[in-house]
């Protein structure tokens, strides 16, 4: 399984922007799976175990920058 | 075996790769490493462990050895003692109550970085992808 980087990239950072932190539409949802590998919430079935990554990620608080 | 550890333990065969390995107690602290490889065929040695310091989990790199300018909170978003940088507050950066969102977000990072390290073998140096605070031109 692959991911776009570019893709991914844009959605974390609209995310972040958004201060959405878990997105519920699926499609900018950021996963990992079992195997670490990083997905799209629409690229994950149902009954697949996958870790949603919160998309606060990386992006600084008010207080500081990260 | 403690409760925590009983939960960890569960939690890593649910969902976290199967080349994740337990490294017992040092200094009070049981380290799960993986491996995770990343898109760009970079592959990186993280550890998670709970940092009774920081009250939260944490996500540490073992390998590779990044370079030095990138190991700052902001550029690579890592400390330098080697702990991923997890954003959020500032009081959150080091340690996060969940270990699976802390390794959700390890895998993020270690994707980010891995492009940072090809775009720098091309000599077209990349800022770190994943956060909106980085900017094209801050890494040279």
């Amino acid at each position: 399984m692959t991911i776009d980087l570019n893709a991914l990239r844009d959605v974390v950072r609209q995310n972040q922007t958004n201060q959405e932190r878990k997105p519920e539409e699926p499609s900018r949802q950021v996963m990992v799976d079992k195997e670490g590998n990083v997905r799209f919430g629409d690229q994950v079935s149902r009954n697949e175990r996958a870790t949603q990554v919160p998309q606060e990620t990386f992006a600084g608080a008010r207080e500081g920058r990260s | 075996m403690s409760a925590r550890f009983e939960r960890e333990r569960v939690a890593v065969a649910q969902f976290m790769p199967s080349n994740t390995r337990h490294v017992p107690a040092r200094g009070g602290r049981d380290l799960w490493i993986f491996t995770k490889r990343t898109e760009v065929g970079v592959d990186f040695e993280i550890a998670l462990y709970y940092d009774p310091d920081e009250q939260g989990y944490s996500a540490q790199l073992v390998s590779p050895e990044l370079e030095r300018a990138w190991q700052n909170e902001h550029i690579g978003h890592i400390f330098k003692d080697g702990v991923i940088c997890l954003g959020g507050p500032r009081s959150a950066w080091r340690a996060a109550p969940d270990m699976l969102e802390v390794f959700g977000k390890a895998c993020l990072w270690a994707e980010g970085i891995a492009v940072m390290i090809r775009s720098k073998e091309l000599s077209r140096p990349s800022e770190f992808p994943f956060s909106a605070n980085n900017t094209e031109g801050e890494v040279s």
